[in-house]
């Protein structure tokens, strides 16, 4: 008369288990377990998967762009925070600043040259001499390189988050 | 991860919903029974592993670099999202009793056309109940690491990538498991001397 299997198992595991014998425990308890059945989803589970990954999740959306925002925001404010200590910081650069004050002066004649043009770039000009003027500067420029940095960790952040968004 | 999960992530990751699909299909059983046994809800337990699916897709870029076993990968998710949950919910709060216990079809899945008689069946039927039951009264913790090792075939090593656990406390958690299944079907009357009455008790034919 042949036993049910299991019935074997829970036995050997059960007097294994009772006399130490951790190998032969867990060989038994392991033909055990076969007993117990795996669960499954309901059918249509694969194309309800398939779904979801189609709807677009405008809660995680608006969470990344809250984010970014906040980011850059955090970013300019916390380099703004920074500015005033540039006028205690010694700058011994001569080189560099002469090299800035040049690009300046480029700039200024640059602005001057598209001045004779349209009003629009009249104005432009003037916004462009004004830089260059407060380029030359060292304490200044450094403050422009600063904010130039920034705004590109703050572009580059977003870039990022969007790139993962659009994979996502 | 075997060349055609590897080929099924890069179709996936150029946008191939035949891929995604196929990933699901071939993942969705180990991955919902895990969940499942975790949070002791089958309901539930379908939008757990559905939303373990969507977040590793998300992330399918980031495996990529990871590189490693896509099925381990896949199960950490799945692990993470059904802890998520419940330490959100804490689950285990909720007595026994206080819930359903695994349904009648849950029996029906054990049918099994090879058993000589009905009673071995019965008995089989019994034990696999007797057995459910006595899973969910285990730990959680327990419960996953005995799923993954014996049901998935696990190594101690990949259950501890997957939970996160080191690697000796993977074993004492199975160890354990092993020790409280044992005195809590020895306590529901599945003792030694179950089979002999069992025997006795049997039809001759």
């Amino acid at each position: 008369m042949s036993r049910n299997p299991h019935m074997d198992s829970i036995e050997r595991w059960l007097a294994a288990e009772a006399a130490g014998d951790d190998f032969a425990a867990e060989e038994a308890f392991g033909t055990l377990f076969e007993a117990l059945p795996r669960l499954a989803p309901h059918p249509g589970f694969a194309e309800r998967v398939v779904m979801a990954l189609r709807e677009p999740d405008t809660g995680r959306a608006s969470w990344l762009w809250k984010a970014a925002l906040a980011a850059a925001v955090s970013l300019a404010g916390i380099a703004a925070g920074f500015l005033p200590l540039l006028r205690w910081i010694p700058i011994q650069a001569p080189s560099a600043g002469q090299i800035v004050a040049a690009a300046a002066h480029g700039l200024a004649w640059l602005g001057r040259w598209l001045g004779a043009g349209l009003d629009i770039w009249k104005t432009l000009a003037r916004v462009g001499g004004a830089i260059g003027t407060a380029a030359q500067t060292p304490e200044i420029a450094t403050a422009m390189m600063g904010s130039a940095l920034v705004s590109s960790a703050a572009l580059y952040t977003l870039h990022h988050l969007l790139v993962y968004e659009r994979r996502v | 991860m075997s060349a055609a999960d590897e080929q099924l992530v890069r179709e996936a990751l150029e946008g191939s919903q035949r891929a995604y699909r196929e990933l699901v299909r071939r993942f969705e059983r180990p991955v919902y029974n895990l969940v499942a046994r975790m949070v002791r809800d089958q309901t539930l337990a379908e939008d757990l592993a559905q939303d373990a699916f969507v977040k590793a897709f998300g992330r399918l870029a980031s495996y990529q670099l990871a590189q490693g076993k896509f099925s381990n990968w896949l199960f950490k998710i799945a692990h993470n999202t059904a802890i998520d949950h419940l330490r959100r919910a804490e689950l285990d709060t909720v007595p026994l009793d206080a819930r359903e216990p695994e349904s009648a079809d849950f029996h029906a899945i054990l049918s099994d056309p090879d058993a000589p008689t009905p009673l071995d069946h019965a008995v089989r039927s019994d034990l696999a109940g007797a057995l459910a039951a006595a899973v969910e009264r285990l730990r959680p913790e327990y419960r996953e690491v005995i799923v993954l090792r014996h049901q998935e075939g696990m190594a101690y090593e990949e259950i501890a990538e997957i939970a996160g656990l080191p690697l000796g406390t993977v074993k004492t958690y199975i160890h354990r498991a092993r020790k409280d299944l044992a005195e809590l079907l020895t306590e529901a009357g599945w003792g030694p001397g179950r089979a002999a009455r069992e025997t006795r008790t049997r039809p001759v034919s």
